[in-house]
């Protein structure tokens, strides 16, 4: 179905952009907040009529394409610009609209004070028109041209105090770190685009190319999916390209919401479930992103039971939930991994604002240690951040639990017992941290400075409202997709809404059945878990007062300082990249490349210039006669070469 | 054979006029002899069935360009001759022994005898009706052009002569 | 009537005149030679039309007088000026544009 209005959802980010960006300067700040919403909330708006247009079409004919212009017209290579509307991008569509609207209201009272209010939504906006691009575009360019454009709001974002010396080094961190990745990715797209050219198919179309991809042989097809998986450890911070997300907590904290939570890091899975057709194809890519996801999620599980600074918790936190995905989409439950990006996107989007809405009660204080007993003083946040928690640590019920589950269970089923085993671990430590969290800033003794300790104040309701909002969702989003096993207890069949309304993106994928039995153990096993960690971080961290904890700091000095220092992963980094590229730029490309070779020849043409005129400049001796002799000089010359010749 | 005699007589006194143009001590009798050149260019041309050049370049040469020449020579009193009216230095001497060199060259090239086509028969070949007729059709815009070139020549002349700001 | 005779009649009309521009040192007698040589490729171009049977020639030298004329009028305008400002007659002291 061809419907001119899917254009809309780009175009009012993009026009909001383009006003605020211009003449947001000399625009109040409740206009500059009404334009950026309006136009969200006009996006998120189409973005739902269009959704319901979906879901009335039989299940078979559920697209909506709209082809806008030829973009690229090569020999007969054409590349439109097409955008394109099915289930998956529906959802997707949905999440970063709606969690997006949700965290542009909460910045209106959050920004609210910051002199750079109209820049800040200028990238809120140009965010969303790129992240939208990325999501609707048809073909694989369009979608790197988005791919792009998030990478670089996000480094505006994560650089939007750059002031501070700290901020401007994490963006360019990110910037940098991203586009390891995307040169990756380029490659793979590169190398997709020309195996299948020698094969005569001139497309990158999604839907002609998951025509046409058997055509491919297999063995190319892993090297681009490893590719482009490269291209997603950037985007979606995992191993070994995920050092870039935790700086990137610089940035406002509603950034952090959106971007490196919600919506931007989540590319990547969205990349990898577009391109099913492909992985389906190699499964020894998938394999590697499985393994990777297994290991990236318990590894940043880890770092995160030891930092202090709340953002760098839910920074490492969503690392580790993003490696959960790519356990999913990597084991071949791409409908399991869309479904924790979208339950994610609700608790983690919630927990980073009710970061925020902390740190804004707290003026600006960001150490979990500096906390404690804030539970009565600011209620609402407490009670939304705990729902988050609980969604988060997979307890039965809440939203996360679902998603979690169904991850692990096909983990399970399709016989990654291994990596099974990571996400399975994670879940105790993502439980585990995550209440350390909560008890460490909600209850206990207040350890809070008695200067700030005056003025703790609930947030106004412009950011309550988008959180008690996210908060209803985080608790009850997972029952769309109520595992069957649990759906059959109360006779509800096809109770898993969620899978079946993606299956025919999914098509290629096949499922891996288990016994009932196996099922209900490993869920029961996971349920034990979440409690197991939520029990251990309540006896830890409240009911003995921190004395294990700090025993255990004692006894293993070594893991504590390993763990507290993330790895020492950013001084390997530094040691082994860093510092020898710029050794090389420095005493190679500056001192002797840049300063002898290039300004060497620079310097040297104009002395050859300036030698050769001193001497040539004789010629001019004003003299008239002189020049006559040149003249025939020149005459004879040509008289005599056209009778000698 | 009448055109050959006359030919060759307007030949050696153009070469005569010429060379008193160039070598005469005052510019009065070279600017004289130069107008003296012309009528006898003039009169060969008439004899290359040209009549209207030769018209042309009486009234243009003669009547306006020398009187110009003259003119010009007598209101600032240019002809206090010189000590020497050809300068004798190296540059001019190299010079002068390069123009006769291209001449020799010049006569090698032109060997061999081309005579010019006998009994001419086209009927007013040259004449005012034919040119006016050719440069209005065929060579309308290079006509046109010259006038502009002209018309820049009298603004340059007017600007270089008038008094200007900085003098 | 020989062709070959005409050609080298305005070579040698030519080189007088660029000998002139090459040899004088008045400013004046300089500016003739100038026209005895634009001259004397008239007389070639004449011949050349009659020879080749065509008036091409002939509106080719109603151009060059064109031109001719307006280049002297320049010329003998840059000589008024120059001799009113500077004084100078001869060409070998006019040597202001050198290094």
């Amino acid at each position: 179905m061809e419907l001119n209005i899917v254009r809309y959802i780009l175009l009012f980010p993009l026009l909001g952009f383009l006003i605020n960006g211009i003449a947001g300067k000399k625009m109040s700040h409740k206009a500059v907040g009404l334009v950026a919403n309006t136009a969200v909330f006009l996006s998120f708006a189409t973005v739902v009529y269009l959704f319901l247009t979906l879901i009335s079409q039989p299940e078979n004919a559920r697209l909506i394409t709209d082809t806008v212009y030829t973009w690229i017209s090569s020999g007969s290579l054409t590349i439109d610009f097409k955008l394109m509307i099915d289930p998956l991008t529906s959802v997707m569509l949905l999440i970063v609209t709606g969690v997006g609207f949700l965290i542009h209201i909460y910045s209106v009272g959050y920004m609210h004070e910051d002199k750079s209010y109209a820049r800040y939504f200028a990238y809120l906006n140009l965010f969303m028109f790129s992240m939208l691009l990325l999501v609707l575009s048809s073909n694989i360019i369009l979608m790197f041209v988005g791919w792009e454009g998030v990478g670089l709001c996000s480094y505006l974002l994560i650089g939007f105090w750059y002031e501070k010396d700290s901020a401007a080094n994490a963006g360019k961190k990110a910037f940098i770190t991203n586009r390891v990745g995307d040169y990756a990715f380029l490659l793979g797209v590169f190398l997709l685009a020309s195996s299948l050219a020698s094969k005569g198919v001139l497309t990158l179309d999604f839907a002609m190319m998951a025509q046409q991809i058997s055509l491919v042989p297999a063995h190319v097809l892993t090297i681009v999916g490893i590719l482009l998986f490269i291209g997603a450890t950037g985007k979606s911070a995992q191993l070994p390209l995920y050092v870039w997300l935790p700086d990137a907590m610089e940035g406002p904290t509603p950034v952090s919401a959106l971007i490196h939570a919600a919506t931007m890091v989540t590319a990547g899975v969205y990349m990898i479930a577009r391109m099913n057709f492909l992985y389906v194809l190699a499964p020894t890519a998938l394999e590697v992103v499985a393994i990777v996801g297994g290991l990236t999620a318990l590894y940043a599980a880890t770092i995160g039971l030891v930092q202090n600074d709340i953002k760098k918790v839910l920074a490492y936190s969503t690392i580790s939930q993003l490696g959960y995905m790519f356990i999913g989409v990597g084991v071949g439950a791409f409908s399991a991994g869309i479904f924790h990006l979208m339950t994610h996107a609700f608790f983690k989007a919630l927990l980073f604002l009710g970061a925020g809405s902390v740190i804004h009660a707290l003026s600006g204080e960001q150490d979990i240690r500096k906390m404690g007993g804030l539970k009565n003083k600011i209620p609402v946040t407490h009670a939304v951040f705990l729902a988050a928690a609980l969604a988060i640590s997979g307890i039965p019920g809440l939203a996360g639990f679902f998603s979690k589950d169904s991850i692990l269970a096909a983990a399970y089923a399709s016989g990654h017992t291994g990596i099974w085993l990571l996400g399975f671990i994670t879940a105790l430590l993502t439980a585990f941290y995550i209440f350390r969290l909560v008890y460490m800033t909600f209850y206990g003794e207040s350890r809070v400075d008695k200067h700030t300790a005056g003025h703790i104040h609930e947030s106004p309701k412009i950011m309550t409202v988008p959180l008690i909002i996210l908060a209803v969702l985080s608790v009850l989003g997972g029952y769309i997709g109520v595992p069957q096993l649990l759906g059959n207890l109360i006779g509800w069949h096809g109770s898993d809404i969620f899978t079946n309304y993606l299956a025919p993106v999914f098509s290629s994928a096949t499922g891996h059945e288990m016994p009932v039995s196996t099922e209900s153990i490993l869920m029961i096993a996971s349920i034990a878990m979440a409690f197991a960690g939520v029990f251990a971080a309540w006896y830890i961290y409240l009911k003995a007062k921190m004395k294990p904890a700090v025993s255990t700091v004692q006894t293993l000095p070594g893991l504590y300082n390993l763990l507290l220092n993330k790895y020492y992963v950013d001084e390997i980094y530094n040691t082994v990249i860093i510092k020898p590229l710029m050794w090389i730029s420095e005493f190679f490309l500056w001192r002797f490349f840049d300063v002898w070779i290039v300004d060497g020849a620079v310097n040297g043409s104009a002395y050859v210039t300036k030698w050769a005129s001193t001497r040539l400049r004789k010629i001019q001796t004003g003299d008239f006669q002189a020049y006559v002799l040149i003249f025939l000089i020149g005459v004879f010359s040509i008289v005599a070469y056209f009778v000698l010749r | 054979m009448i055109d050959n005699i006359l030919l060759y007589t307007v030949s050696v006194f153009l070469i005569i006029t010429y060379a008193y143009a160039v070598f005469a001590n005052n510019p009065v009798y070279s600017a004289m002899a130069m107008g003296i050149s012309f009528f006898f260019t003039a009169l060969l041309f008439v004899i290359l069935g040209a009549p209207f050049i030769a018209a042309v370049q009486i009234i243009i040469y003669v009547g306006a360009m020398l009187v110009m020449f003259l003119f010009i020579i007598m209101m600032f009193d240019l002809n206090k001759s010189a000590v020497s009216p050809v300068r004798y230095k190296p540059s001019t001497i190299i010079s002068y022994l390069l123009i006769m060199l291209i001449l020799l060259i010049g006569f090698y090239m032109a060997r061999g005898v081309l005579r010019m086509p006998e009994g001419f028969t086209i009927r007013g070949f040259g004449s005012a009706e034919n040119i006016g007729f050719n440069l209005m059709r065929n060579y309308l815009l290079p006509f046109e052009l010259a006038s502009f070139v002209l018309l820049a020549g009298v603004f340059g002349a007017i600007t270089f002569i008038r008094k200007g700001k900085g003098s | 009537m020989s062709y070959q005779f005409l050609i080298i009649l305005s070579f040698v009309l030519f080189s007088i005149g660029m000998i002139g521009v090459a040899m004088r040192r008045n400013i004046i007698v300089v500016l003739i030679s100038l026209e005895l040589m634009l001259n004397a490729v008239n007389v070639l171009f004449i011949s050349a039309s009659k020879y080749m049977h065509t008036l091409d020639g002939q509106i080719f030298v109603i151009m060059v007088i064109t031109i001719a004329a307006a280049e002297t009028a320049i010329a003998l305008a840059l000589v008024v000026r120059i001799f009113k400002s500077l004084g100078i007659v001869k060409i070998d002291d006019l040597k202001k544009l050198k290094w």
